[in-house]
């Protein structure tokens, strides 16, 4: 239903703007979060293509399945001149692996993420330094019921990140390279799916992607993550990702993706899918 | 996970490993090479309606000479490059950002007709995009 929503939605803005202003794959990707970068880390970039006075506007809906859980993603971000981004996502975190185990009531766990990036500087081609931007995501727990039994101190908080991403022409083995860190500062246990801290965390995360051929990009991705929620170990995640740009409205992203302990289960790893459309 | 990974990175090292043996200049298929590209380029930058119009009053077999020139140059051929600075060439144009990728996309869509490996044609753009500032907003 909401993926209909989100492509609804697209086909609207197909008749708004056009943007093809910037180099095919320079947008990234939709990440879970909605920011564009990687499936799990943002980037520097501002989502889509656009450049000059250009905007468009891009969804994605992504699905991973860990095993004992499963997570969906659905995002929309606005693209604004290559300088503003503001997105939207919901993530939903399917919990069959404690529901049958009988640790927890049948139900779905839901978040909202509401994004905003701004680019500083730089240009990620063009320029010897990399592109620099910084985020914030205002997050909340759609179960503050649920996470505050399950031990969170907080139902909502605020991401603060500032990202740093180069793209080399001829990078390794003569391919475009893009290499990306991100610094943020969370108050989120697994995105904010089980609640918050009170206090904030400092992580860091990165990406190096290569493009095989230039419609294929091929990636490995870190993210660190606090480990603040008693109950529950959190691990850093990480994955590797294999990306199809066939032009600038479609990229489809299959990854493996390893999630470590989530929720008291530990070991979850498992396959995603994110597909992204862009208008027009 | 940690070896699928380690497996991902030595892909991407071999890869590195088997490149830059020889010039630029070489891999592009020599001034005969070069030649081919341009004229495929000039073609396509010349029908793309985003920027086709800005060569409309422009002497092609001109700008073809001088682009081989420059490429070849580029290349580390042997050719020296004759024509205008490229602030002076571009001067009142006031190329945009975008105009500049349109550009690069044609002439990378010109360098995939031409059959050039994907190594050389990135090394050649990366030594094009080096010229951006020179080229925009002038
Ligand atoms: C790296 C990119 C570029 C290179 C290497 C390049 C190179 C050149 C060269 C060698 C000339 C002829 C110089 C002379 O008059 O002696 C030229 C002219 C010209 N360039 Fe570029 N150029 C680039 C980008 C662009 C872009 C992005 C546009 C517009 C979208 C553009 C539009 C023109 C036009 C219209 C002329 C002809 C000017 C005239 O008719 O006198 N160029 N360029």
């Amino acid at each position: 239903m909401r993926v209909v929503w989100l492509y609804g939605l697209l086909l609207c803005a197909q008749v708004a703007g056009a943007a093809d202003g910037r180099l095919l794959g320079s947008g990234g990707v939709l990440s879970v979060d909605g920011a564009a970068g990687g499936g799990l880390v943002p980037w520097a970039v501002i989502a889509g293509h656009s450049e000059g006075r250009e905007w468009d506007v891009s969804a994605a809906a992504s699905m991973l399945d860990s095993g004992d859980y499963d997570v969906r993603a659905a995002a929309v971000a606005l693209g604004w001149r290559n300088r503003l981004e503001l997105s939207f996502a919901r993530l939903s975190l399917g919990l069959d692996g404690l529901v049958e185990r009988g640790r927890f009531p049948d139900r779905r766990l839901d978040a909202d993420v509401i994004g905003a990036k701004w680019r500083l500087a730089g240009d990620l081609v063009y320029e010897r330094a990399p592109q620099l931007a910084i985020g914030m995501q205002w997050r909340r727990s759609r179960d503050a019921g649920l996470v505050g039994l399950a031990g969170a101190e907080d139902d909502r908080g605020v991401d603060v990140y500032l990202a740093a991403s180069k793209l080399w022409i001829a990078g390794i083995g003569g391919r475009r390279t893009l290499a990306s860190l991100a610094l943020r500062s969370t108050q989120a246990h697994q995105l904010g799916l089980l609640g918050f801290d009170d206090t904030r965390s400092l992580t860091l995360e990165g990406s190096l992607a290569v493009f095989l051929h230039p419609h294929w990009l091929l990636g490995l991705e870190y993210r660190g993550k606090p480990d603040r929620l008693g109950f529950a170990p959190e691990d850093d995640w990480a994955d590797l990702f294999v990306a199809w740009l066939p032009d600038k409205q479609v990229h489809l992203a299959f990854g493996y993706a390893d999630l470590g302990s989530v929720g008291g289960l530990d070991g979850q790893r498992g396959w995603y899918l994110s597909l992204r459309g862009a208008a027009p | 996970m940690s070896r699928l990974l380690l497996c991902a990175l030595a892909l991407l090292l071999g890869a590195c490993a088997s490149t830059r043996e020889r010039s630029l200049y070489a891999q592009l298929g020599g001034r005969a090479g070069i030649e081919r590209l341009v004229m495929i380029a000039v073609e396509k930058v010349h029908d793309d309606p985003r920027i086709g119009e800005l060569f409309a009053q422009t002497d092609l077999e001109y700008l073809r000479e001088r682009l081989v020139e420059q490429v070849c140059q580029l290349a580390d051929g042997p050719c020296e490059y004759t024509g205008l600075s490229m602030p002076d060439t571009h001067s009142g144009m006031n190329l945009s950002e975008r105009e500049f990728n349109w550009f690069v996309e044609d002439f990378e869509a010109a360098m995939r007709e031409a059959g050039l490996p994907l190594a050389a044609q990135n090394r050649l753009l990366a030594r094009l995009a080096r010229l951006r500032g020179e080229i925009i907003r002038q």
